[in-house]
Order: C-alpha cells, then structure tokens, then sequence
C-alpha cells in the first residue's frame, strides 16, 4: 500500500491544477480570489504551511534506514514520509518527559540523548511532541477535507434533485433529511462510529453522513429559488435540457454557497473530532487524542503543559485562519452584498 | 387549521418511524447481535452462554422475516428483531442494558434530574449573556467596541470545547480553587457549588458562536423601516434598541433556540462525564465504553422523540399565535 | 409673502461606492413656505427620499450629509443640534410619513401603542392620557372601531389603515412640518383618494406646512402649492404648481406630464422618456439628464447646464433652454 498516500497526493495536485485552469478563465472567480488574498493574505499563507506539512506527511517510500536499530525489519519495510525522514522519530526520542529546549531529562534530571533539540519537550514516551504535533495536520485535514469531500457530491445531488424536480423526489429527500436532522447530531455520530467501527474512513463517512443534511437543505432551498428565476425559465423556454439547465444555469450560482459552506463545515468536523477523541472514538494521532492523552498531565506538579500546548496551538491556529477566510469569503462571495457594491 | 394539525402529526408520526428504522439498520443489520453478545461477556465462553444472552436480551430472532413460520402466518413477521425493536420503542418498553443488566428506563429516570439541572441554566444563562453582548455589540456597531467583540468572538469560536473545559477546570477549579473540580450531590443547596464551574466554563464556550450569530439577527432587524419610523418619531438609539429591535428579534432567536430544548434533557455528553455529573450525557458516554448497544440506541430514540414532539409543538403554537406564519 | 419654513442650501448626501464616494443628493436648494404644500417630484432613484431625510438627519448608514449642506428648520441650523436637540425636533416640530406603510410599522407592537410612544417622546402625559388622543385620532384620521383598532397589530390591518395609522402617528404631535413620502404609492386607486382627502383636510385644520413627495403628477394637482422637479440628485425645474403643469420647460418634466395620458390636451404631445433612472454612481458627468434626453446637442454631455430664469420664481436648469433664451 505504498502507492496510495502517494495517488492521493498526484491525484490532489491533479485536482488543484484543473481547478486552477477552471477558475482562471473565469473573472468573478479570480477577482473574488485576488480580494480574498488582499484581505486575508496572513491566514491564506497560514493554510498553505498546514497543506505543505500534511503533503509532505503524505509522500512516503520505503527504504533509507528506519531507525540504527537496522536488525528491526518491520520498521524497514514501513513506508516512511518527507517528515518521518526529517525528524527520524526512532532515534530522535528521549526516554520519558523532558521540558521544550531541555538538556536534562524533566524527572530525575539524567541528561537528554538530544539536548536542547526538542522544540515542544517530549511526552511521557519520550516521543518528540513537536513532531507528533506536525503528523496531527495530515489527520486534521484529512476529517476536514475528506469528510467534505463526500459531503458535498451527495448533498448537492440530493438537493437539486429536491429541488429541481419537487414532487416525490423532493418528499422521499425531505423526509430522509427530517430524519436525520432529528436526531442530535453527536449522539447520531457516536452511534455511526460505534457500529461501524474507528478508522480514518469510518470516521469521515460517519462525519458525512451527519453533516450532509445542513448543505442539503440549503442547496434544495436554493434551487427551489433558482428554478423560478428568469432566466431559467428562459432556457427552459429555448427547450434547454434538464441537465443542461443545472448544469450551466443551477450549480454556477450555487458555488459560492459550496465555497462557503466547505470553509464552515472544515472548522465544525475539526473541532467535533477532539470530542470524539475524548469519549474516545476518535482518530489515532489526532490532536484531539493528544488533548485528550494530556489533559491529566495538567494535575501533575509541577505541572506538565507542552504536550496540551502543542495539539492546541496548531488545531487553534488552523481553525482560526479557516475561520476568518470563511467570514471573509462569506462577505465577497454572499450576493447580498455584492449586489449592495455595484 | 384542523387539518394542518393532524397533518403535522401524521408527519411527525412518520419521522419517528424513519428514525427507528434507522436506528434498526444500524444497531441490527450492520452490528451483528453475535458481535454484541461477545463484547458483552467476553471471547471465551462456550456457544450456549452467548444463546443464552442473546434470549435474555431479545437479540435471538431473525431480523426480518421469521422462515419457522409459514408465509401466511403473523408469526412470520412479528416473531423478528424488526417488530419486536418497533414494539419495544413505541410502548417505551426498552429492556435491559447490555452491559449490567440494569433496567433502562430505571437508569432514564435517574439521569434526566442530573442533567436537567446542568444543562437548563446552562441554556439559559448562555442564551441571556448571547443575547445581552450582541445586543451592546450592535448597538455600538460600526465602531471599535463592536470590531473588539467581534475579534474576540472569532478566537473563541476556535477553540474546541474541550479546551475551554481543561483549560477552566485547571484555572478555576485547580488553581483560583474557587469551586470544586468534580462531582455531584442531590442537595439543592450543595449541587450549585458543584454545578457552577461547569455553568461557568459552558456559558464562555458558547459565547463566541452566539454572539456573533445574533448580532447578525439585530444587524439585519436594525435595517428594517419600522427602525426608521421609530427614530423619526424621536426615539433615541437605546430606546429603539431594546423597544423596537430586541422585541423583533428574539423571535427568530427564540424559534431557533426552542429547537434546542429537547436535546437538554439527554444532557451534555462532554460536561456530564467530564465534571462527574450522574445523568443522561454520563450515561451515554459510559454506554459508548462499555459497548452497551441497548443502553445507546435507547438515549437516541428518546432524544430523537423530544425534538420531533417539539418540532410539532412549535409549528402548531406559530400557527396558531401568528397569521403571517399560516399564509406561508 | 410668508417667511420660508424649510430651506435647503447646497444640500449634499453621498454613499460610497467602490468608485469612491458619491452624492446621491447634489446641490440641492430648496426652500418651502410655512403653510404651503411643496411637491417634490422625479423617477425612482431620483434622491427624493434622501433629501427629506436629510432634512431629519436620517440618512441611511453608510450615507452622510456632506459639511457645507445648508439645513435651516424654522430658522434653526439643524446639521449642528446636539443629538438629542435634534431627537426633540423629530415627531414633534417635524414628522414624517413613509413610503411603504406596510413595513414601516413595528410588526410586534400594537399599533395603538406605536402612536403613544409618538406622543409620550414629546410630551408628559400619563398612557391613559395618550391613549384617549390616540383614540381621538383615530376617529379623525378615519379608523372604524378606534377601540378595537387600538390594540390590533400592523399584519392585521389593511394597506389604507396602516397608512392612516402612519397619518395619525406622524400628526400626533401637530408637527409644523409633515414630510409625506410617497403617501400613497402602495395602496390601490380608491384608497388614495381616501389619503389625499385626508391630508388635504388635515393640512386646512391643522395649517400644517407639507413636504409631499410623489412620482405621481396627478398627486401634485391635487395638494401642491409649488412643485420642484429632481432628475438624478439634482434639481432640473421648479415652479408653482399652475406654471408647471402647464408650461414646463425641462425635457425631462415635459417627459414626465407626458407619461401620464389624461394630459394629452396640452397639445405638445406624448413624448413619453425612454429607460429608468440609471444607478448613482453611472449618473454622467455634464447634465444628469443627456443620457435620456431628447434634445441633446454639444455641451449637454460635458457641462453642467445653466440656470435659466422664467420670473415668478419659475427656474429650470437646462442647456436647450439657455440657447433657446439666447437667440
Ligand atoms: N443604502 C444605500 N447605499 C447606496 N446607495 C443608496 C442607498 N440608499 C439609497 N441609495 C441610492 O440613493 C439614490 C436615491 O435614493 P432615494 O431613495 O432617495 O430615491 P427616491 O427618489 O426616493 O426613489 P423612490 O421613488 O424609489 O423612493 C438611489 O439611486 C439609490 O441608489
Ligand atoms: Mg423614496
């Protein structure tokens, strides 16, 4: 399974690239882009740091020595990633806590193998909590940006059909989106996860399957609009075909809300994957299980805080910069206010 | 109107259905009850013991269709795990736990007190103090105040709510030691020592999101012309704040807030367990530990069943209090 | 000659737009006699509204009175009150009717109630004190079952109530000036007539001087004393109102008394103005109007046009009209 982290990473660039050449030709894009920049410059570069950090995570081969332990053939035969490489975390560990920058081990003050290297300190392992800190991002963006990958397909699907074509479709849509939604959605989430087991793939489908309802609805109720507008039903008129009219007509004026909702709904899984981490069903590495692993640490005296420090910090970082993109594409993109403007 | 009433009715009558086929497929279809019985009591016991518990805890049937009786017998249909999970849920008969054999709806009536007591003046106190700031912070919109609050809104929206619980336990239950860290009595007089820290630290997790939620609500109540009239008969701009703009915009606060009352009952998941308070959330989370299927897929219909009923309850007092509702 | 209640001098309100700030209301002086009616009158988009909440100091945020607008109110230098001088002023000496009763009016609030506040800003008198007033007003302004009206609310009354609650709220506190904002665009035909009576009588009892504004021409015969003309932010004509509707020089009001048929027998025929008033910020540069205009020639397009007198106070703002009077 080396080659799939390794497709994931030519197949998302891949998708970048064609994004670009789509969006390039278009001048709404590229001017709301060019004032998203202007604007939130500091955060857009903040993003693109988490991404280099979760690609580099991501390309991995096997081969280079694991460890100096070289008789130990499991780790050999593992694929290791660009950041595996750089911090070399079998021999780059301590033998249990140590304070950030220290030279002396934090209980019993033995010296350090590395003094003075561990940027956060290191945890109770001894593992390098800066380190571990960098491998939470590719898991962050992985329930953000998978889980929303699978969103949005399926509600825009469900929600313009809904719309478009009302009637039995729109009942049967309906009544599945009242189900869902009336079940809260953390309790429906543990539900999901304790039947269909954790895992990076249970856990983004459990996530979809939760949070595909809101994107739903707001794309139905947008398209019930859409039908009736003018221009629609000129094509309409001109015998345009179903697929056509969404197509060029419904989906173009539904990607703003597809831009939006996807910024939103990245911060929203993020953050509900430490409360999974904590009932304890959430992803291995995560930083939520990392706040969760650390929080006893905090009773200890003295008092234990990098291990907290370093998962919070990043996740803080992260959903922050995603927030304030998010409000402002909310004000560049939401017609509203661009009407107001010209 | 009538006819709108046993409609909604019938709908919500139908959700419920939905949701307990859902959780059917789930708890029945996808986690096998042979998987359940062995995480029930362990790997090593003989074939007939796990028989056995499955009997006791009515996971021994056929999931759908009953082949030992003959096509035209009922016996067909409803000797299965289908009806006999319809049955159970519908009549509020909902068995033991899986865990510890503990009646259920026992363990329901023991946590719904706990639970209330947390999470009702947590919702209210959250909704007052929301309420209150966004009101200040339109007020003085446009000026320095209001980039403030809203900066300050943004960075606590993006802390995770289990942050904001160690990071208060450590601060104000450790270290100020003003309130105790954990724990629960059934003593009115003692429970609001224990229950103040949570109060405390949910109120400032909330205050981010709704702040800058109903902010947008006032915004947009303070564009509307009856604003206009109200200053040009000479009122000042406090006076049309709370007279005017306040009154119209708890509605659509309110009618979004109410939803959320039903969810109060099954408690807080994350507080309950993490401040050792003994209700439904603490219950849950121990189900989730414990692997107990019955005890969850119980918290979920319940839950499930308090929002629909609510849902209903809503809709029929808008229609019934407000005619532009009923034209829509 | 009565002495001028309302005078406007170079009034300018500007919004920003993402080409810079501009005025929506531009060089705009007026001024209207105590106790007469003026009729303001232009398209939609033309500032009309603008201008008369200037005159209140309520313009929309982000728009502003730009410094250098003269606003005097009963010789009052109303841009440099305090703000709760000027909260004294509204709904007391000067009140306002707005355009759409529908919106206008507090929808949580009964309307009883809305009108008591009115008089409870301005004046110290006991609820049942005001209520009574209220009450009375009602019965005057032409509200069947006062009693029962009182504590209804706004989505339960018809257009023509809400609007004669508007009426009652705005002449409660038998204000010296009652700005009228398109009184009766909203309501069907029978109802407006109803609400020009209505104003028409208040202003004989209550001798109150009347900013009306109004597209409709037919509006202005029936109250206005003299009629100013706005096209695009700018004043493009004014006059009494007999001149005016009788011998209009500006293309555009010409364009105007042609767009309303029953008119045809001032023999100059329909010449009816093609397209709306464009938005503020594609208003041209030179003479508002010569994007739409008729009579276009040379400096229309570049130069702001010039004043040209008629006597007895019948000016218009034309370039046709300045060669006409030139040869
Ligand atoms: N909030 C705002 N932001 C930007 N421009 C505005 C705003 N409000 C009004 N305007 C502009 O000011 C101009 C004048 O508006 P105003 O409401 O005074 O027109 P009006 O003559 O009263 O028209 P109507 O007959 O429609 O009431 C309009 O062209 C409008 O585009
Ligand atoms: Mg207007």
């Amino acid at each position: 399974m080396v080659w799939l982290p390794n497709m994931i990473v030519v197949a998302l660039l891949a998708g970048a690239f064609i994004l670009f050449r789509t969006v390039r030709r278009n001048r709404f894009w590229t001017e709301s882009i060019a004032r998203l920049w202007r604007r939130r410059r500091f955060s857009l570069i903040i993003i693109g740091l988490y991404l280099a950090v979760a690609l580099l995570d991501t390309i991995s081969w096997v081969g280079g020595s694991a460890s100096e332990n070289a008789s130990d053939v499991v780790a050999a035969h593992k694929p290791r990633s660009v950041i595996d490489r750089i911090f070399q975390p079998d021999s780059f560990m301590e033998i249990s806590y140590s304070e950030p920058f220290a030279d002396v081990g934090f209980y019993g003050e033995q010296p350090l193998a590395h003094p003075g290297k561990h940027i956060l300190g290191t945890d109770i392992l001894g593992q390098d909590v800066f380190y571990r800190s960098l491998k939470g991002v590719k898991i962050a963006l992985l329930i953000g940006g998978l889980t929303t990958l699978i969103v949005i397909p399926i509600a825009l699907i469900f929600g313009l059909a809904a719309g478009y074509f009302g009637g039995r479709v729109d009942d049967v849509v309906f009544f599945v989106m009242s189900t869902l939604a009336s079940i809260p959605n953390l309790l429906l989430l543990i539900a999901l996860i304790i039947v269909l087991g954790t895992g990076p793939v249970q856990v983004c489908v459990a996530l979809g399957v939760t949070g595909w309802v809101g994107f739903c609805r707001l794309t139905r109720g947008e398209t019930l609009k859409l039908r009736e507008a003018d221009y629609v039903q000129a094509a309409k008129a001109l015998g345009a075909s179903h697929l056509r009219i969404i197509t060029r007509h419904i989906i173009p004026n539904l990607a703003h809300l597809i831009v939006i909702t996807f910024a939103l709904q990245f911060t929203g899984l993020v953050l509900a994957e430490t409360v999974l981490a904590y009932l304890g069903i959430g992803l291995d590495g995560s930083w939520g299980q990392m706040i969760d692993q650390a929080r006893n640490e905090l009773s200890r005296s003295p008092v234990i805080w990098w291990n907290l420090a370093g998962a919070t910090v990043l996740l803080f970082t992260l959903v922050l910069c995603v927030n304030l993109c998010a409000d402002a594409l909310r004000d560049i993109l939401d017609p509203r206010t661009r009407k107001e403007a010209q | 109107m009538f006819a709108y009433i046993v409609r909604r009715l019938a709908y919500g009558a139908v959700t419920v259905l939905g949701v307990l086929l859902l959780l059917f497929v789930l708890f029945f279809a996808i986690a096998d009850p042979d998987d359940i019985a062995r995480q029930a009591i362990g790997e090593r016991a003989s074939a007939e013991v796990y028989e056995q518990w499955k009997v006791n805890h009515g996971y021994d049937k056929p999931l759908v269709i009953n082949a030992e009786h003959g096509v035209l017998e009922p016996g067909r249909y409803t000797d299965t795990l289908l009806f006999e999970h319809y049955r159970s849920m519908l009549t509020f008969d909902f068995g033991r736990s899986d865990a510890d054999d503990v009646p259920i709806a026992e363990r329901l009536r023991q946590g719904a007190l706990p639970s209330l007591s947390l999470t009702l003046p947590l919702f209210a106190l959250s909704l007052v103090v929301g309420v209150f700031f966004a009101l200040l912070v339109a007020f003085f919109r446009d000026t320095y105040v209001d980039f403030a609050v809203l900066v300050m809104c943004m960075l606590a929206m993006s802390v995770a709510s289990l942050i904001y619980i160690i990071a208060g336990q450590y601060l104000i239950g450790l270290t100020l030691k003003w309130f105790p860290i954990s724990g629960f009595d059934a003593d009115p007089a003692l429970v609001i020592r224990f229950l103040a820290l949570p109060i405390i630290i949910g109120v400032i997790a909330s205050f981010g999101g709704d702040v800058r939620l109903y902010r947008t609500v006032f915004i947009e109540e303070t564009n509307k012309d009856y604003v206009r009239t109200a200053r040009a008969k000479g009122c000042g701009d406090a006076r049309v704040m709370v007279r005017h703009v306040l009154r119209n915009a708890l509605i659509p606060i309110l009618t979004s807030v109410v939803l959320a009352i039903p969810f109060l009952f099954v408690g807080s998941l994350l507080f309950e367990n993490f401040f050792g308070i003994p209700g439904l959330g603490a219950i849950t989370v121990e189900a989730i530990n414990g692997n107990d299927f019955s005890t969850l897929r119980t918290m979920v219909y319940i839950s499930a069943l308090l929002f629909i009923v609510a849902q209903i309850l809503t809709d029929i007092s808008y229609t019934l209090a407000d005619p532009r509702v009923r034209l829509s | 000659m009565s002495r001028a209640l309302v005078e406007l001098q170079n009034l300018k309100v500007t919004f920003p737009t993402p080409q810079g700030r501009v005025a929506v209301v531009d060089d705009v002086s007026i001024s209207l006699e105590e106790g007469k009616v003026l009729a303001l009158v232009g398209e939609s988009g033309c500032g009309k509204s603008m201008t008369a909440l200037a005159l209140m100091r309520l313009v929309p945020k982000p728009g502003r009175i730009e410094d250098g607008s003269g606003i005097r109110f009963n010789d009052i230098d109303v841009p440099t009150l305090s703000v709760p001088e000027m909260r004294a002023l509204r709904g007391n000496e000067m009140s306002m009717i707005f355009q759409d009763s529908m919106t206008s009016l507090n929808p949580v609030v009964r309307v009883g109630d809305q009108v008591v506040e009115a008089i409870r800003l301005h004046e110290r008198i006991s609820y049942d004190a005001a209520r009574k007033r209220v009450l009375e007003l009602f019965e005057r302004v032409g509200i069947p079952d006062p009693e029962q009206r009182f504590s209804t609310y706004p989505h339960l009354l018809s257009g023509g109530l809400k609007q004669r609650v508007m009426i009652s709220m705005a002449v409660a506190t038998r204000p010296r000036l009652l700005i009228a904002d398109e009184p009766t665009t909203a309501l069907d035909v029978t109802v407006q007539a109803q609400i020009l009576e209505l104003l028409r009588e208040l202003k004989r009892e209550l001798g109150t001087t009347i900013l009306l504004i109004t597209h409709d021409l037919a509006v202005v015969n029936e109250l206005a004393d003299h009629v100013v003309v706005m096209y695009a932010g700018k004043v493009v004509e004014q006059a009494e109102r007999r001149t005016l509707l009788t011998s209009a020089r500006h293309p555009y009001t010409e364009g105007l008394l042609g767009a309303i048929p029953q008119r045809g027998e001032r023999g100059k025929g329909l010449n009816e103005i093609e397209g709306v008033v464009p938005p503020p910020d594609e208003w041209p540069a030179g003479c508002r109007f010569s994007s739409r205009c008729n009579q276009l020639f040379a400096p229309c397009r570049d130069n702001a046009p010039p004043e040209v007198s008629f006597g007895e106070g019948h000016v218009a703002w034309c370039h046709a009209l300045d060669k006409g009077a030139g040869s």
